[in-house]
């Protein structure tokens, strides 16, 4: 009542006003909604059978640094401010933080089971046990569990809003998505999606979520706000991998048994193309420039490929067994 | 009353290995496999014998039946194990198919799943150049597999079948067999 007392001088207006505009710029996401933070930003790429991380620099579409960081690595996430890569290793039972500049490995944590699908946000890393069905919370810089939660059958990949409270995880052998209040550690809701779901993207306004389900064939689109399904979407063989464009206008697809990237409308959820990649497209991230970059798992090289023009412009080769990726935001580049 | 505790033990540790087995299809390291052969026969002539899906026991000799047709096929390995195969993608202009394992069945295979394309290009002097790989999983995806069960066994039995296939490939279309 009070408020709306108050909302009526022009003064308050003006207020109100400007703190929608901040709100609006906070809310930008840091997976680079910014143009200018992403054409400056780096994708670091772990190569399971080769142990190694690869960075690529849009900038020259090339590998700039690449080193081992132990054997067996699956999963990768970068810290919020770019500075730190946290890699998970399901054979090895650890999680490894490597640091994104000089990919020095900093810190081995050992942890209880298969990890495998790996988020971060602010002070907190999520990771995800494939064979004890869990999602575990972990004190980013110290490493100590701070909170798990039970989630379905061989959760695979996660997604985490932009504000960092809530996280999506793909349960593989249960068929669902897992809807996660990240500050409690709660299960909010178990969501059905299909065949497989493996891997999942957020839209850039965190209003949808795309669900790649690799038995089933389909993509599933989530609305988060009502949290159930509102779509499905046949993309190609054995969808893998999963990204939306920077402006949220395409959903990425990879086909990892079709050897494509399927390129969908994410408004009116038509399938606009398959680009032929290179062997077993697993991951899959939205450079700038219009370029998407997938990895090859097969044939150990990450593909380029250019949105506007729909095929492949560049393969550039990275370690054996390339899986996933991360976009490192512009905050690592030196600053001045 | 000692033994029936024994054997409801026994019945238990089984269905719960069982279980175990069954229960988690897919693990933590996918393994690759890719094998070549070169052969003196045109691509029309491999393709007219390996582009009959349901055909293969014809030429891969680790297998003692099989049969279906060019969407599906049920194989069975000399020990009598089956596995069942579904096609992803059958092209036959481009000469390749793509197809994966259905339900694991470790005695005919040690993996928990697997996919493979299969592909009949031009070679050398008219002849046909043939590539076969894959991607699999071991057939205990746990962290401490059995020696039967490791990632060795699993890359160690699809070298086998592959290698088979395409050698006795070879010699059907080059008239040896």
């Amino acid at each position: 009542m009070a408020l709306r007392r108050r909302l009526k001088g022009i003064h308050d207006m003006r207020m109100i006003a400007f703190a929608l505009l901040a709100y609006a710029l906070s809310a930008a996401p840091e997976r680079g909604a910014s143009c200018e933070a992403l054409a400056r930003a780096r994708l670091a790429v772990v190569s399971q059978d080769d142990g190694s991380v690869s960075v690529i620099d849009p900038q020259s579409n090339s590998v700039v640094a690449r080193a081992k960081i132990g054997p067996g690595a699956a999963g990768i996430a970068a810290s919020p401010d770019g500075r730190l890569l946290y890699v998970t290793y399901p054979d090895g039972a650890a999680i490894n933080i490597v640091d994104a500049e000089t990919l020095v490995v900093l810190r081995r944590l050992s942890f209880k089971g298969e990890p495998f699908g790996i988020a971060a946000a602010l002070g907190s890393l999520f990771v995800s046990d494939w064979a004890n069905g869990t999602v575990t919370r972990l004190d980013a810089a110290s490493g100590a569990q701070t909170g798990a939660v039970a989630v379905g059958k061989s959760p695979a990949h996660m997604a985490i809003s932009a504000d960092g409270h809530r996280l999506y995880v793909a349960d593989r052998e249960s068929g669902d998505v897992a809807v996660i209040g990240a500050d409690a550690m709660s299960k909010i809701a178990s969501i059905p999606a299909g065949e497989g779901p493996f891997a999942l993207a957020l839209a850039p306004d965190d209003r949808r979520l795309y669900v790649a389900n690799v038995r089933g064939n389909d993509l599933a689109v989530i609305d988060t706000a009502r949290l159930e399904q509102v779509a499905r979407i046949v993309v190609g063989v054995a969808p893998y991998g999963v990204a939306v464009t920077p402006d949220g206008a395409s959903v990425l697809v990879t086909n990892q048994h079709g050897d494509s990237l399927s390129i969908v409308d994410a408004r009116s959820g038509a399938v606009i193309g398959a680009i032929p990649v290179g062997r077993y497209p697993e991951g899959v991230v939205a450079g700038p420039f219009g370029l998407a970059y997938v990895a090859n798992w097969f044939s150990g090289d990450v593909s380029i490929v250019d949105l506007a023009q729909r095929r492949e412009i560049h393969r550039i080769k990275v370690g054996e067994g390339p899986r996933s990726f991360a976009l490192l935001p512009a905050a690592l580049s030196p600053g001045p | 009353m000692r033994w029936k505790t024994v054997f409801y033990a026994m019945g238990y540790v089984a269905g719960f290995v069982a279980l175990s087995s069954v229960a988690q299809a897919h693990g933590p390291t996918p393994q690759k496999i890719d094998e070549t052969i070169d052969i003196k026969a045109d691509p029309k002539t491999v393709w007219a014998i390996a582009g009959d899906f349901a055909g293969i026991s014809k030429w891969d000799s680790e297998l003692k039946a099989s049969e279906g047709s060019n969407e599906k096929r049920v194989i069975t390995f000399k020990n009598g194990e089956q596995l069942e195969e579904e096609v992803d993608e059958y092209k036959p202009d481009g000469m390749t198919y793509s197809y994966r394992m259905l339900n694991p069945n470790l005695k005919a295979a040690p993996v928990s799943s697997y996919s493979a394309t299969l592909a009949v290009t031009p070679g050398a002097d008219g002849g046909s150049h043939v590539e076969w790989y894959g991607r699999f999983y071991r057939g205990d995806t746990g962290n401490e597999p059995p020696d039967d069960l490791n990632d060795e066994a699993g890359r160690e039995a699809m070298t086998k079948l592959f290698k088979a296939g395409l050698n006795g490939l070879k010699a059907k279309a080059e008239g040896h067999s």
